[in-house]
């Protein structure tokens, strides 16, 4: 999967859990995108856990704020 | 030692700086370190030395508790060693700042009449605390990468941080230590650490100090036995609120400023909260790294560990979460209190965003936001429940209707007194102005973030700069506390 297509997962992701059509770039955070707050959070990690096979520590779930971010360590933990 | 005393601003503070990137200069990286932590434990000491074997005790058992676990071949042991190292901090913490609370409750409950220890609270215990927890964390989640132990003495002692946060996390910082390139002198991080730290200095002394004295009037009276007036009272309220604010936002300020002119980023704490539209806006904006590590290991792993995550659920965390937030404040049933209604309050915004499909308009949302905070904040400033309940029966008019006297003038009514605001104090006009400028920087003036991200080298800024250094400089003369050194 390339990074553009993870994107469009996430976009469909988003989508789910805010319940609302979200269309993401690299550079959104959670302070941009309304609605995106700790249940929130919680909630798109947890899909993200399932829909991408990978798991999340603690400590990397609070740096998931910024979908380059998301991106990165996405990447990271599949070619792990 | 306090930022705001001139033995920091024309001592501690330079001499630490010049060996400091002396050192560095000369290749001497580790040894700049080890200085730092020096530096810092020194800085520490200056409150009581008697604690600073606390400090090292605490920083030695973490270092050793999560060598074992990382060490660790099996998940079983690794858990373990994780648990001793969680109970440990969590007894540290528990004797140091909850006995003489549990003794005194236990004493209710049962009708007996135990002493208290008299423990006194050491400084930054709060912080250190529970910055190393979240170390183990990330240890027992292989996460936590850098092992090398100047690197974790310096996260954990490192003086900007230390006494009231931010809470660091590991990551980033152990990156930061790590690059050699930080120990070249950085001109543009001077100016803007110079900047950073005298606005929050002017902050401090200037503005907080000032509310202070008028909303520890007000407390005072209360703590006699008195109630207040409905002005007082109020008065009181808006005094406590802009010294808290002012108070965290200048140490925020000045902590990111020292540690900017060693070339180290440390996280945003604070981002002009009383402009929050809600009570998650404000946990956004509030103590933000408190907010992001209650989010990460408390509520996070609870949420997760009830099965699948319902509305309902999240909701429990995020109550469970605050009032564990509030208790870390403080050992006392007003913080208990404070932080029982900050998670009604969040549970609430949560709920009208997801179920209601009404919007608020922004100003009435801000205008509840900010009353509601304030007014929890009664339960953080009085020193017991007696003196809250004192101060809501103040709020409500129990006290009588006074306006102050300079007031007569502009309005007259036939059945309101008019008098002075506090019996030793009469604030006149140019008082109440006071509010309106604190009111005005809070709500309408780019906050230090925007105004640092502007050009810097232009005349403006450095007349602004050059001023709020003046002014608060020579505002330093009486040494007082920064508020949250109590937590």
């Amino acid at each position: 999967m390339t990074r553009e297509e993870r994107l469009n997962m996430l976009n469909e992701l988003f989508s789910t859990v805010l319940e609302r059509d979200i269309s993401l770039s690299e550079d959104d955070d959670n302070l941009a995108i309304q609605g995106w707050d700790s249940l929130a959070h919680l909630l798109i990690i947890s899909l993200i856990e399932e829909k991408f096979g990978v798991k999340f520590a603690l400590g990397e779930q609070q740096e998931m704020y910024k979908i380059s971010t998301i991106l990165d360590l996405i990447e990271e933990k599949i070619s792990e | 030692m306090l930022f705001n005393s001139y033995i920091f601003i024309f001592a501690f503070l330079p001499c630490t700086f010049f060996v400091y990137f002396g050192l560095c200069k000369f290749d001497r990286f580790v040894w700049a370190k080890v200085w730092l932590v020096l530096a810092s434990l020194f800085f520490y000491a200056y409150w009581d030395w008697k604690y600073v074997p606390l400090l090292v005790f605490s920083i030695l058992f973490n270092y050793g508790i999560s060598q074992f676990i990382i060490s660790a071949k099996e998940k079983s042991k690794r858990k373990l060693y994780f648990l001793i190292g969680l109970i440990g901090n969590i007894a540290l913490l528990c004797y140091f700042k909850y006995m003489d609370f549990f003794i005194g409750n236990f004493n209710a409950l049962f009708d007996l009449h135990i002493d208290l220890l008299g423990i006194i609270i050491p400084l930054g215990i709060s912080f250190f605390t529970i910055t190393q927890i979240a170390y183990l964390v990330d240890c027992y989640e292989k996460i936590a990468v850098d092992r090398d132990f100047v690197n974790y003495a310096l996260f954990v002692t490192y003086f900007p941080h230390l006494l009231a946060g931010p809470i660091l996390h590991h990551k980033d910082m152990m990156k930061q230590f790590s690059d050699k390139s930080k120990g070249i002198i950085n001109y543009e991080n001077i100016v803007k650490g110079l900047f950073y730290f005298f606005i929050g200095l002017f902050k401090k002394v200037v503005i907080a100090d000032q509310f202070g004295e008028w909303a520890n009037i007000g407390y005072a009276q209360l703590s006699d036995g008195n109630l207040l007036n409905f002005f007082e009272a109020w008065t009181t309220v808006y005094a406590y609120a802009f010294q808290l604010y002012f108070d965290f936002s200048g140490y925020c300020d000045m902590a990111l400023g020292a540690s900017l002119m060693f070339n180290i980023k440390i996280p945003i704490n604070f981002n002009s909260p009383f402009k929050a539209t809600g009570m998650i806006d404000f946990w956004k904006r509030w103590h933000i790294t408190l907010t992001n590590f209650i989010t990460a290991y408390i509520y996070t792993p609870m949420l997760r560990s009830l099965g699948n995550i319902t509305f309902n659920k999240a909701m429990a965390c995020v109550l469970i979460s605050f009032l564990i937030a509030g208790l870390w404040h403080g050992a006392g049933w007003n913080f208990i209190i404070y932080g029982l209604l900050h998670g009604i309050g969040l549970v609430v915004n949560h709920f009208w965003q997801k179920k209601t499909k009404i919007k608020m308009p922004k100003v009435l949302a801000w205008f509840i936001t900010f009353h509601y905070v304030i007014l929890t904040w009664i339960f953080f400033r009085a020193e017991n429940l007696e003196i809250a309940k004192r101060m809501f029966e103040s709020i409500v008019g129990e006290g009588g209707v006074v306006l102050p006297k300079v007031a007569e003038k502009y309005l007259s009514f036939d059945h309101i007194q008019f008098g002075g605001t506090f019996l030793e104090l009469q604030l006149g006009f140019w008082d109440f102005g006071y509010f309106a400028f604190a009111f005005a920087i809070c709500f309408f003036c780019k906050n230090s973030h925007e105004i640092v991200t502007k050009k810097l080298d232009t005349l403006k800024f450095l007349l602004f700069l050059v001023i709020i250094t003046l002014a608060s400089l020579l505002s330093v003369n009486k040494t007082t506390q920064f508020l949250y050194f109590n937590f």
